[in-house]
């Protein structure tokens, strides 16, 4: 008697292990490599800034802008049996479901990454500040986490007093979930090349976006347009802060299950 | 097992592959897919395993539309490809990772081939050369005991005596109800091993026979002199003439490549 069609626990797990067996040495070297770079950055840094970093922003910074440059590059590199004929037959010919092998991907790629990444950075950051603390008394390392936790809330203030604090957190998950979507899409679209590509058609598609929205704002005048408070209950946005981040939330969870269905969708209908 | 019917497939709409090839193929056979370079072998196996999809026609395996490589299909077939992919691992962990898809997997047999071929277990899949991964590929498909395998030119790479092994174990591992497709253009490799060929020639079906069929209707052998016979099909040798004449009751092997070249030159053997 067959089993599920679509979802089969046992044989996702098979899956999992089948990827584990097969990439293990990649892995086992990755995390480890991915960690050391980190690491002899952060301390080559910490080296050259001088005894008080309190105020350095900078190992925030690079920690957003490494998170994003080697994310899509990873992300993008997801599916890697399709970059190749050979690799994609014997990927196809595996009896799981497209289902079953698209949450592997999604499991090994953007949410490992997601969730390793911060880990392996901040996990660097500290035992380098650790190392500096040892070597140089007089060093006041910049309190990484401490500032993370500030920028991830947002505090509106009134005559100096806070009046709402907004958790940001939400909205930066949503934000790397559809940025990882994007280039896990092009990495189930394009053979060759997958991280360029999708980089080249987003800088497109929000270059029109844009455009399209300056458009509307200044040539249609929309943007002299001031709605009463009576009138805004129809806006989707909203008014208050909190609708504002709640209605991006929304706009990006959208933009990154869009990009998911489509990729799902590219699996299904390959051809080799 | 397998049914195709008013198939149409084609690469580039102005160069029409197969149109309106239909043909079913029973379970406990050993079929031997053959055909020149270009004749369509590879593409009529990768719509058969789901690979590539028909632009019309049905195609049914096992009961199952292989375009949608749904698992229950895909546990039942075995596709080993002329160029394949293997990871970058150990034979131990590829059989761990890989045999559990397949329900009916012979854990034994593997291990008998695997001696039979010389491959060493602890060995990186990497580092063996084409023929040792082939060889491999060729014990793991025979092990999964799936009810339909698909090998696309598997002796290519093979060494000779790995031939003979291959041949033997094929003709060993099988049960009644499994099916083999083989394509090669190798023919001599397929000798007194198959049961039923099918013979393609540009996108077209032209022969679709049990071999014990055709070698109780006619006989193949050599002669010094074709003047006393009336030949269907020649050809001359160093030591005389390969000819298939009618049989008249007689029957004989099959010379697989002198059937193929008669057939594939025009000849109708009816």
């Amino acid at each position: 008697m067959g089993s599920n069609n679509i979802f089969n626990g046992k044989r996702f797990v098979n899956l999992v292990k089948q990827y584990l067996f097969h990439n293990y040495s990649g892995i086992l070297l990755g995390v480890p490599v991915l960690f050391g770079i980190s690491l002899v950055a952060i301390t080559f840094l910490q080296f050259i800034n001088g005894d008080n970093q309190s105020n350095q922003e900078e190992y925030f910074l690079i920690f957003v802008f490494a998170y994003i440059v080697i994310g899509a590059f990873y992300v993008g590199s997801a599916f890697p049996a399709f970059r190749n004929k050979e690799e994609s037959l014997s990927y196809l010919m595996v009896p799981g479901s497209v289902l079953e092998k698209y949450l592997v991907q999604f499991i090994f790629y953007p949410f490992l990454y997601l969730l390793v990444f911060p880990l392996l950075y901040f996990s660097a950051y500290q035992l380098s500040s650790g190392f500096m603390y040892v070597v140089n008394p007089n060093f006041i390392a910049f309190d990484l986490l401490d500032f993370f936790q500030n920028i991830i809330v947002t505090r509106i203030y009134s005559d100096g007093n806070i009046i709402s604090e907004i958790n940001n957190l939400p909205l930066v998950i949503s934000i790397g979930f559809s940025i990882a979507m994007a280039f896990f899409f092009g990495a189930t679209t394009f053979k060759k090349f997958a991280t360029l590509k999708t980089l080249f058609g987003l800088v497109i598609y929000i270059g029109l976006c844009i455009g399209m929205i300056y458009f509307i704002m200044e040539n249609l005048n929309w943007g002299q347009y001031h709605p009463t408070e009576d009138g805004l209950y129809l806006a989707p946005i909203g008014s208050k802060d909190q609708e504002i981040i709640s209605f991006l939330i929304l706009v990006c969870l959208s933009f990154g299950l869009i990009f998911s269905i489509v990729a799902f969708l590219k699996i299904k209908e390959k051809e080799v | 097992m397998i049914d195709l019917n008013y198939l149409k497939f084609f690469h580039r709409r102005k160069e029409i592959l197969f149109d309106n090839l239909c043909f079913n193929l029973k379970s406990g056979s050993i079929t031997g897919l053959l055909g020149k370079n270009g004749a369509g072998k590879t593409t009529l196996l990768k719509l058969i395993a789901g690979m590539i999809f028909p632009k019309d026609g049905k195609v049914e395996v096992m009961g199952y539309n292989p375009k949608k490589r749904e698992p229950n299909f895909l546990k039942q077939l075995y596709y080993l490809p002329e160029e394949f992919y293997l990871p970058n691992t150990s034979v131990k962990f590829y059989i761990k990772a890989n045999a559990v898809f397949y329900p009916n997997f012979d854990y034994e047999l593997m291990d008998i081939q695997m001696q039979k071929f010389e491959i060493p277990i602890n060995n990186r899949l990497s580092k063996m050369s084409y023929g040792q991964k082939k060889k491999f590929l060729i014990a793991f498909a025979l092990a999964t005991k799936c009810k339909l395998l698909i090998l696309d030119e598997p002796t290519n790479g093979l060494d000779i005596p790995s031939k003979s092994i291959f041949r033997k174990m094929l003709a060993g591992a099988l049960s009644e109800d499994q099916l083999v497709l083989i394509s090669t253009h190798q023919v001599k490799d397929v000798e007194n091993l198959i049961d039923r060929i099918i013979i393609l020639d540009h996108g077209q079906m032209i022969m679709n026979r049990e071999i014990i069929d055709i070698s109780e209707k006619y006989q193949f052998t050599t002669v010094r002199d074709t003047k006393s016979i009336e030949p269907l099909y020649e050809e001359s040798g160093p030591i005389g003439s390969r000819v298939i004449v009618p049989g008249n009751g007689n029957s004989s092997s099959v010379d697989i490549e002198l059937l193929f070249n008669a057939t594939t030159s025009g000849i109708k053997l009816t």
